[in-house]
């Protein structure tokens, strides 16, 4: 109880420093890439990633306290915490979209016997979080690969590999990659979970994207759930299998299981738990996206 | 007869675009969305139209008219349907032939795009020729020619990437693109007959 109240502590002095006081950004590297121009900048505590200059925060791609390296910043980052009541001792996690690596850092952690294998298109992203975010690959456990996602699913369903967990965490607020929207991208990656393995989405919840999304991933999977913090607006993620999902119900007796180790990443197991819904609440009439039709930065 | 044929070089600068701008949808599936699938693309397109534009040339020596016109125009819709029909099986099958996506999207584009697009290319020239009066105009023939042209070039592009993947399926798009170019072909040989030349250099300088 008293840790909890201390979290609670935190999280608040947190919210406080976010409150706009003079907020000095300095910018530590810039390089370009192939794809955008890659910036680490340090402000009020936190080194960022981001992929343009101006300095609002939903433009940050990843983002981590100085001082406190392992607790999570961002909402969505906490929502992806909730795969721990899906898993049970996963051996292989995919992770398309590496950016900083801060998520696929607290899977290790989580589960320290998985073989994680990261893709991420961008190299130079991929050298920013091993530089300032501590991701690391040496151990043969951890792969990167620096490739397009859909081509490496593809040419992962060829060589016939299969995952208990897959995270899609390939868009950013800028620009989707539309041929990772589509149905049958969907189909390809459902196709490289290992039966009852779980694809977790970091995905939107505003703008009309959102209910073609999630009309996609209904027509795909038959059934999703959404975990997303009711006071917030803009960040959901997708949980979805290639069997049926448990019922959220029986997922209750997961919470106390990595509760203290998500309490150090500043994570509210119950609060990420209470954010998972079963509810349908998008226009199930919305057009699903496919290979033919996915103007998704037109939709957004 | 002029009029008929800058409307004729406006379809095909758009139908170009349009055609280039979805082969990014085409090819992303399979090799990625990256700055190299779109190397690949303008690559092959260029090489493409450059070759038209030779082969196109040469044709307008021979007897040039306005049939011979429509069927460059029927030829492109033509070689445009194994695109239409096949982009899928035949990016698939290049994906599953080689593995480095540079290539692969190189190959893919080589196979999906040079045809039509060279035959695409043809109709600039042979638009050239059948416009040209006399040798004193033929420069301004050939820049307005031109100035139609790619201005159906920049709609197509617009059009395709801003409105057209919004309102219609992929396929739908690369079947108009067929039927409208196999349209204008039939249309051109409808033509009526080159006036004869003294006519014809008033018309220029209208």
């Amino acid at each position: 109880m008293n840790k909890f109240m201390l979290g609670l502590l935190t999280a608040t002095l947190i919210g406080l420093s976010f409150t706009p006081m003079d907020s000095k950004a300095n910018i530590v590297e810039e390089e370009r890439s192939l794809y955008q121009n890659v910036y680490i900048v340090k402000e009020v505590g936190l080194t960022c990633m981001r992929f343009r200059k101006k300095s609002r925060n939903d433009l940050s791609q990843s983002c981590t306290f100085d001082e406190r390296p392992k607790e999570l910043v961002f909402d969505y980052y906490k929502l992806a915490m909730g795969a721990t009541f899906f898993l049970e001792d996963p051996k292989d996690m995919l992770v398309v979209g590496l950016g900083g690596g801060v998520l696929v850092n607290r899977y290790k952690e989580l589960y320290p016997n998985a073989n994680i294998v990261s893709v991420e298109i961008d190299d130079v992203v991929a050298d920013m979080a091993k530089k300032y975010f501590g991701y690391t690959d040496n151990n043969k456990q951890y792969e990167t690969h620096v490739r397009d996602g859909r081509v490496f699913v593809k040419r992962a369903l060829r060589k016939d590999r299969r995952y208990d967990f897959i995270l899609l965490d390939a868009f950013n607020s800028d620009y989707i990659p539309e041929h990772m929207m589509t149905q049958e991208y969907l189909e390809e990656v459902k196709g490289l979970l290992k039966p009852g393995g779980i694809i977790m989405a970091n995905t939107f919840s505003s703008s009309a994207l959102f209910h073609h999304e999630s009309a996609t991933y209904q027509e795909v999977f038959g059934g999703l759930y959404q975990i997303h913090f009711k006071d917030e607006k803009t960040n959901r993620v997708i949980v979805v299998s290639n069997e049926p999902l448990p019922s959220i119900e029986s997922l209750k007796s997961k919470v106390g299981q990595y509760q203290d180790q998500l309490l150090e990443y500043g994570v509210d197991a119950t609060r990420v738990f209470d954010a998972i819904s079963d509810e349908i609440n998008w226009d199930t009439d919305a057009k699903v996206l496919t290979d033919q039709y996915s103007p998704a930065n037109l939709l957004k | 007869m002029n009029t008929l044929v800058l409307i004729c070089a406006f379809i095909m600068g758009f139908s170009i675009m349009t055609v280039e701008l979805l082969g990014g949808k085409i090819l992303s599936p399979y090799f990625g969305g990256s700055v190299y699938v779109w190397g690949s693309i303008i690559t092959v397109f260029m090489l493409a139209l450059s070759i038209g534009y030779l082969v196109g040339g040469k044709l307008s020596l021979k007897e040039p008219n306005t049939r011979k016109y429509g069927v460059i125009f029927l030829a492109a819709s033509f070689t445009t349907l194994p695109l239409d029909i096949w982009h899928s099986e035949l990016s698939d099958w290049v994906f599953m032939k080689i593995e480095d996506p540079r290539y692969g999207s190189l190959v893919s584009s080589i196979i999906l795009f040079l045809v039509p697009t060279t035959i695409m290319g043809m109709v600039a020239p042979y638009s050239v020729r059948l416009l040209v009066a006399n040798a004193e105009s033929s420069g301004q023939t050939a820049g307005f020619l031109y100035f139609v042209s790619t201005l159906g070039s920049a709609l197509g592009t617009i059009m395709t990437s801003f409105y057209l993947v919004l309102w219609f399926e992929l396929d739908s798009i690369l079947y108009g693109v067929t039927i409208v170019l196999a349209v204008v072909g039939v249309i051109a040989m409808l033509f009526p007959k080159p006036l004869p030349k003294a006519e014809k250099a008033e018309l220029t300088n209208e």
